[in-house]
């Protein structure tokens, strides 16, 4: 099989969807540590205010209260980020192997030289 | 306007989805040809070969038998160190191994795959996964064209991806 222009366009473009879904997984990532951090602090915040909600306690149980909803919002996000996260990386899996498959093929398959497949 | 997009997008989700399912379904089918097991005839016939086979690799040692000086004490050694057991066994019992095999294989192979059947079955089965492989490719391509990205499998064909199979 011959390796066409159109066939090594196709390559390239596959290696660039492969490199694009490697950043989006990045950012995933990313958002989902920083979510990870507020849910440390808004949790660790809680503690502060049950531990040390002030001398005269008025308002305590509102305090923690709406701590309490920070966290399980936060909470909330750290779950939306990992499955985003999780799926990036399945994505980005899939499109690495693919060109990886496709290296392969090309090499064994039609004798393409590896320098020879993006040049 | 936008909701004629999104009838488009779903149209196409839903031709993939339909098309990869198909795929799958098939590479399901294909598997298990690949690993079918033979019909009860041919692996008997096949029992039989390697049994011949194997008691062709059995060679009598006649000098450790006949010869002015032999023993039954290298006879021994013969037997017990310098055959291997398989082809002794093949040579000696060859009729008796192929009917009990016989047996175990009558009972437990259940219905098998002839050969060729199983070939032509495969054939078939690859052919029609490669035509909708190429369709699966035809539908990301045309939605790649109008903007829809549509992520491929890490799985699929790269002779198809790359276009360099016929249709």
């Amino acid at each position: 099989m011959k390796y066409t222009p159109d066939a090594k366009a196709k390559m390239h473009r596959l290696q660039d969807i492969a490199k694009a879904r490697r950043a989006v997984w990045d950012q995933c990532e990313a958002d989902r540590r920083e979510a990870l951090e507020q849910l440390v602090d808004a949790r660790g915040a809680l503690t502060l205010i049950r531990d040390h909600g002030g001398a005269a306690r008025v308002g305590l149980a509102e305090a923690i209260e709406r701590q309490e909803a920070i966290v399980a919002e936060a909470d909330a996000k750290v779950k939306r980020a990992a499955a985003r996260t999780q799926q990036a990386g399945e994505d980005m899996q899939a499109a690495r192997q693919l060109v990886e498959r496709a290296e392969v093929f090309l090499t064994r398959k039609c004798g393409v030289p590896p320098s020879a497949i993006y040049r | 306007m936008v909701k004629s997009i999104a009838n488009a997008v779903q149209a196409v989700t839903s031709e993939i989805e339909d098309v990869r399912a198909q795929i799958r379904t098939l590479t399901e089918t294909i598997e298990g040809l690949e690993s079918a097991l033979p019909s009860i005839e041919e692996a008997e016939a096949k029992l039989s070969r390697i049994i011949d086979d194997l008691a062709g690799k059995f060679g009598p040692d006649l000098y450790a038998v006949t010869a002015a000086e032999a023993t039954s004490a290298q006879f021994q050694i013969n037997v017990e160190g310098n055959y291997r057991f398989g082809p002794l066994m093949a040579w000696l019992f060859g009729d008796a191994l192929k009917e009990a095999y016989g047996r175990v294989i009558r009972e437990r192979l259940g219905a098998g795959i002839p050969e060729a059947e199983r070939q032509k079955r495969l054939a078939a089965a690859r052919a029609k996964r490669l035509q909708l492989e190429i369709r699966e490719e035809a539908i990301i391509a045309e939605a790649e064209a109008a903007g829809l990205d549509i992520l491929r499998r890490g799985d699929a064909d790269p002779a198809v991806v790359l276009g360099m199979v016929e249709a």
